[in-house]
């Protein structure tokens, strides 16, 4: 049912779940210890959801770990209800606990309102915001470490997106997060969307739902597009970024300064200049 | 005839002759990565290549999530 366009090898249902699984479970080992509560930022997409599915599949027997789903409501009519109800559904039948948190209550506003008339900076202020949300979630849930559903089209795209800012802090992550944000791990980094997709349609857990309304403003879907012709005639390329990005961030560790975190002087969470991004864009017209 | 079933409802027939399918998703402009193709209602691999009486589906990957 699918080609490795990388390798030419084809590969069943099985054995394409058994390659994922053991994808999973390498980062899964790498990053997980005992006595963890993940929380598994769950959108109720098709990635969150295999996510869930994987993590519950190899943590439901241990009695060590403990997974919580969380869910971030940004307010976007017409688009999250839909994956909202996905969500609900797919903790309700694997019996996991599951927190919902809205931009309401953390700005007073849902992204609808927050954005109108600066529609082209939505992906940039929703991103920003979700992450204030999510962690916040995690933190009033005792959340020791947060599994994000982030797959390798996902993670060669942010790569990419860095490298046409100029942004080398990102690139490297060179930002002194330990001890300040909840650690985050993406297990399902190394797999690609087609994969995900697969796998979930074979394990009968797909919903087709619709695409983020602001999605077409964002720089990443000009990215998206260019990398996945680049995968079609160079097949292989989104994981050679990943590797290239490892391979750089590994060499120039100990060279580039860390960037030291302090309070907000608005809201307390940690940022480079003393104003968040997020209090930042909620005080621009 | 083989008759395909696009991501925007729309329906194409395709003619008889046996084809791979990744030249049929180029024929429609279709890049075969960011598609998921099902042949008479089982998942497939663009490597294969249709008989004449096929029914193709093809589902674009929908981002995020």
């Amino acid at each position: 049912m699918y080609i490795d366009r990388a390798t030419g090898h084809h590969q069943c249902h099985h054995h394409l779940g058994a390659s994922i699984l053991e994808r999973v479970k390498k980062a899964l080992e790498a990053d997980i210890k005992p006595g963890e509560r993940i929380g598994i930022a769950l959108s109720g997409g098709k990635d969150s959801t295999v996510l869930l599915y994987l993590l519950h599949t190899l943590c439901s027997e241990r009695k060590d770990i403990e997974l919580l789903a969380l869910t971030v409501d940004e307010g976007i009519d017409g688009y999250r209800e839909h994956s909202l109800v996905a969500a609900r559904e797919v903790t309700r039948r694997f019996d996991i606990a599951h927190h919902v948190i809205t931009f309401e209550q953390i700005t007073g506003s849902s992204l609808d309102q927050l954005v109108s008339g600066r529609e082209e900076r939505s992906c940039t202020i929703c991103g920003v915001l979700r992450r204030k949300a999510l962690q916040k979630l995690a933190r009033d849930h005792g959340v020791t470490v947060l599994a994000t559903g982030h797959c390798l089209n996902d993670e060669a795209q942010t790569i990419l997106m860095n490298c046409f800012r100029g942004d080398l802090p990102h690139l490297l992550r060179t930002t002194e997060s330990t001890n300040v944000y909840i650690p985050r791990i993406k297990p399902l980094q190394m797999v690609s969307e087609k994969e995900i997709t697969l796998y979930a349609m074979g394990e009968g857990i797909y919903i087709d739902l619709p695409e983020c309304p602001y999605a077409y403003h964002a720089l990443r879907t000009e990215v998206r597009t260019m990398l996945d012709h680049l995968e079609l005639v160079s097949p292989g390329t989104m994981e050679r970024i990943l590797t290239f990005q490892a391979r750089v961030a590994a060499s120039s560790s100990g060279i580039m300064r860390e960037i030291p975190l302090i309070p907000c002087d608005r809201c307390g969470e940690p940022c480079i200049s003393g104003r968040c991004r997020s209090c930042t864009f909620l005080e621009s017209p | 005839m083989v008759r395909v079933y696009l991501p925007d409802e729309n329906v194409r027939d395709m003619g008889q002759d046996p084809i791979r399918i990744e030249d049929l998703l180029h024929k429609l402009g279709i890049n075969p990565v960011e598609v998921i193709v099902a042949r008479n209602g089982e998942l497939t691999p663009e490597s294969e290549i249709t008989l004449g009486e096929d029914v193709i589906r093809v589902y674009r990957i929908s981002h995020g999530g």
